[in-house]
């Protein structure tokens, strides 16, 4: 059994080496180990020889022409580099459409609810206008706003009753605010200004107050001012969007 | 051909030079795929494949012989093709079992031979043919870059990416599988048949 063993390992042995035998990739040991084997045993010798053919005939097959050209068209050298050249522009692209739009719609939101908290303070540029609108949303907001309408009312005219003037320059500026609390102080203040700039940004105040006296009808003219804001923010999603999706498309077939 | 600067052009963006290499390779290539695949139709498609794929990861080519990485990536190609078949085995059989070597092209049509000649050489390669589509897939690929393309273990290794040791049992195998094929197919034979190899190999030698 053991005899019988070994012998089988011997021929397993050499048959596993015919192969790299051909290629020369064998050591000394390996090589003088399979000669012996193969000038002992005619039947190994005959496998050795026919595997030898095998080989060489597999080495003897024709090489065949390829059917056709495989030549790339120039379409694809087209299609590929400036895409991919194009791809950090367009990553920045994006980008800078996201912030804009970032921007524009914290903006939009911003003015938004300050013009919820008070409507005519979007209006005014100067601080004295500001003054005078945080006044006149005192004002809007006492139980009687006919009576601000009235005080308000003889302002674009330009010209105050003396009277009402010499209690305006009794005011004190800082003391705006509480004096506000009643109509009769507010509508004072407001008639009576004595600034170029405060009238200035009194006379569409008044104006406002004139064709407005509830808080929402007043939002028409701050809409409208909106406006271009809102529309931006619209437009830069849109764009931020589309920008975002091509450029996925160009790093993914680029 | 400088094959440095074409290739340095190409991963510029030049599919010029890129085409000169294609052009140079574009035979060598499409016989390795054929003698794999077995059939025309599935041969130029992962040849061309291979070459777009080429043309495409040029930037990722780092300094060995281009013609390993083009063998590379149509081995691959073909790899993944044999898989594919393998999961849908009812689409592909009839073509290949259909398939021989009989209406294939070769690239040196041979006047040496004359007509009977050159149609027993064309049976004999179909049958080999025959013989290396009934291997398995690592031991196909491993013979044909061998034996087919001349290409050494190391070089096979390298496109295979399997380590040396691996390829020399899968060649001994194949071979030993091919051997076994032909005896049976009378292509070998222990006695007088074997003259017919020695006469085809002799024929090899002329053509050459």
């Amino acid at each position: 059994m053991g005899f019988l063993g070994r012998r089988l390992t011997d021929k397993e042995r050499a048959e596993e080496l015919f192969s790299p035998y051909l290629d020369g990739q064998v050591t000394d040991e390996e090589r003088m180990f399979l000669e012996r084997h193969l000038a002992a045993q005619p039947q190994a010798r005959e496998k050795f020889e026919l595997l030898k053919a095998a080989v060489q005939l597999t080495k003897s097959l024709p090489p065949v022409k390829a059917p056709r050209s495989f030549v790339l068209p120039r379409s694809l050298a087209r299609k590929t580099s400036p895409a991919l050249r194009l791809y950090p522009v367009m990553r920045l692209a994006t980008v800078a459409a996201m912030t804009l739009f970032a921007f524009a719609f914290a903006g939009d939101l911003a003015t938004q609810s300050r013009f919820i908290a008070s409507a005519p303070a979007v209006v005014s540029a100067t601080p004295e206008a500001g003054l005078m609108a945080a006044t006149l949303e005192a004002t809007t907001a006492t139980p009687e706003p006919p009576a601000a309408l009235e005080a308000a009312a003889p302002a674009p005219t330009g010209a105050p009753m003396p009277t009402q003037a010499e209690a305006a320059s009794g005011a004190e500026p800082d003391k705006t605010a509480d004096a506000a609390n009643t109509p009769e102080a507010m509508a004072r203040q407001a008639a009576a200004a004595p600034t170029p700039a405060a009238t200035a940004a009194a006379q569409p105040e008044a104006a406002q107050a004139e064709q407005k006296t509830s808080l929402t009808s007043a939002s028409a003219p701050a809409t409208l001012q909106l406006d271009p804001l809102r529309l931006a923010w619209i437009v830069l999603a849109g764009l931020a969007l589309l920008l975002t999706a091509t450029t996925l498309i160009v790093r993914r077939h680029g | 051909m400088n094959e440095p600067a074409l290739i340095e052009s190409a991963r510029k963006g030049d599919i010029d030079a890129f085409n000169t290499l294609v052009v140079a390779y574009q035979h060598q290539v499409y016989n390795l795929a054929y003698r794999i695949m077995g059939d025309e139709a599935a041969a130029a498609d992962a040849t061309q494949e291979a070459f777009i794929s080429a043309y495409k990861h040029v930037a990722s080519f780092r300094g060995e012989s281009f013609k390993s990485w083009i063998y590379r990536i149509v081995t691959n190609a073909c790899y993944d093709e044999l898989r594919r078949r393998k999961r849908r085995p009812a689409t592909s059989l009839e073509g290949l079992v259909e398939d021989s070597d009989t209406d294939v092209e070769y690239d040196v049509p041979d006047d040496s031979l004359g007509p009977e000649e050159r149609m027993q050489q064309r049976e004999t390669a179909a049958v080999i043919q025959s013989g290396i589509e009934t291997l398995p897939d690592d031991q196909r690929i491993t013979l044909v870059l061998s034996d087919v393309q001349g290409m050494s273990y190391e070089e096979i290794a390298l496109i295979t990416g399997a380590n040396p040791g691996t390829v020399k049992s899968r060649l001994s195998r194949a071979r030993g599988k091919l051997r076994d094929y032909l005896l049976a197919q009378g292509e070998l034979s222990p006695g007088g048949l074997r003259l017919k190899a020695e006469q085809q190999v002799h024929y090899a030698a002329r053509k050459g």
